[in-house]
């Protein structure tokens, strides 16, 4: 007897069929196999059918048990990157991320955030008290926020829109993720669709020069965020990622 | 219970990149395949970290989940049991690869050969219980713990040689008994 397929016994490739299926086949016996699937329909339906019956008797036996709920957020998380992403796509918790991030800022502004910032006379005068409903604001205007992590980000930065229209944008917390980029957007109001400004650099200062379309819609009360995105940047033209930092522009 | 043909549609879906179906899928699917993880593994963490990678396997491999031309229960357990033992025997050769079956669905994908099997598998239990206990559970041990023949060969106190001749007879009379 050789071992050509043809002459072999439907029984023999039955039995060797289940003991691949099981894998109890040794390296070499299993490469056999492998090599003879492609050309061997029976073989592959053999082989098939084995796995069917081994899985029926697993699902008949073995009882289910439910996995921790952590595990799912770990699952999609691994492919899918932190949950907070979803929180782009709702207009609510913009809102809601709003308010919060208006009192921090309202805070922060008040203990005076910016340690190394560039133009001390940026840092206000402690007591005062921001008009933050002030809309709009002239081009001249100095807008300044501080950005604070969201969701254990561990990133902070101090941003100031300067008179000529420049957004300087310095972490003074966290760092660059490596293998990821960090994406600013400006938001001009509540439920306003995010606006890219620009890739951070992995310098802790980062300069945009925004259009004067954009420029325009600076303006106190508008949110600037941080995101977290693919190398390059966001494919989409909107957060895909998780926000990292945001905060709320006030008028000094 | 879900059925067949909403497994097949979630399936679909993730193939697509449907995180809802994947959710979905994930509710429906997940406390059987951490038993069969539990099961082989014998062990809670790696168990855990199992079942995470089987479902990250899923997620990419949707795809070829119709080329198999397996039911998606079948599919997906054997997927879970094969990453399972992989990982018990983490210095081994990996076990059979479901997608070594693709050749299966390419001339044809015999769908009834696994609506057989289907009908088959609920026979199963019986037939197992027409096997001596001890053979069944070599049959289960080689399976769902992994057993290698030089080790299912000790537990039962036989020779290689012997053990092989045994599992692959249990192994026909299973066949024979579903087919009856």
């Amino acid at each position: 007897m050789t071992d050509r397929p043809e002459d072999q016994m439907p029984d023999e490739i039955e039995a060797l069929a289940a003991e691949y299926a099981l894998g109890l086949l040794d390296a070499s016996e299993r490469a056999a196999v492998e090599a003879r699937l492609r050309a061997e329909p029976a073989l592959a339906r053999a082989v098939a059918d084995w796995q069917a019956r081994f899985a029926a008797m697993a699902e008949a036996e073995v009882a289910p048990v439910t996995p921790p709920a952590r595990l799912q957020a770990a699952v999609e998380a691994r492919l899918f990157g932190p949950a907070p992403a979803r929180l782009w796509d709702r207009v609510a918790v913009w809102r809601g991320l709003s308010a919060l991030s208006t009192a921090v800022a309202a805070v922060a502004v008040g203990v005076a955030i910016l340690p190394d910032s560039r133009p001390p006379a940026l840092v206000p005068t402690p007591g005062q008290v921001p008009d933050l409903d002030s809309g709009a604001n002239p081009p001249g205007t100095i807008l300044l926020t501080h950005l604070v992590p969201i969701e254990g980000s561990g990133l902070g930065l101090a941003a100031t829109r300067d008179p000529d229209g420049r957004l300087q944008l310095r972490r003074v917390a966290g760092g660059p993720t490596p293998g990821r980029a960090q994406q600013a957007w400006l938001i001009p109001g509540a439920g306003a669709a995010p606006i890219p400004l620009g890739l951070l650099g992995d310098e802790p200062l980062t300069v945009f020069e925004p259009a004067p379309e954009v420029s325009a819609l600076f303006g106190a009360g508008a949110l600037v965020a941080i995101s977290d995105e693919p190398p390059g940047g966001s494919p989409t033209g909107q957060p895909t990622g998780a926000i990292l930092a945001l905060g709320t522009l006030v008028a000094l | 219970m879900t059925d067949r043909s909403d497994l097949e549609q979630l399936i679909a879906r993730i193939a697509m990149r449907d995180r809802a179906a994947f959710s979905a899928l994930y509710a429906a699917t997940s406390a059987k395949l951490f038993g069969i993880c539990l099961r082989v593994l014998r062990d809670r963490a790696k168990a855990e970290d199992a079942l995470q990678e089987v479902y990250v396997k899923i997620w990419h491999r949707a795809d070829r989940y119709r080329v198999t031309g397996h039911s998606p229960m079948t599919w997906l357990i054997t997927v879970a049991r094969n990453h399972a033992i992989d990982r018990l025997r983490a210095e081994g050769p990996p076990t059979a690869d479901l997608d070594q079956l693709a050749p299966l669905a390419a001339p044809g994908p015999s769908p009834e050969a696994s609506a057989i099997a289907a009908s088959e598998a609920r026979r199963i239990g019986a037939c197992l219980g027409e096997l001596p206990a001890d053979r069944a559970d070599a049959v289960r041990g080689a399976y769902l713990e992994g057993r290698s023949y030089a080790e299912l060969a000790e537990r039962y106190g036989v020779p290689l040689n012997t053990m092989k001749t045994w599992l692959r007879r249990s192994l026909l009379s299973l066949k024979e008994c579903l087919s009856r």
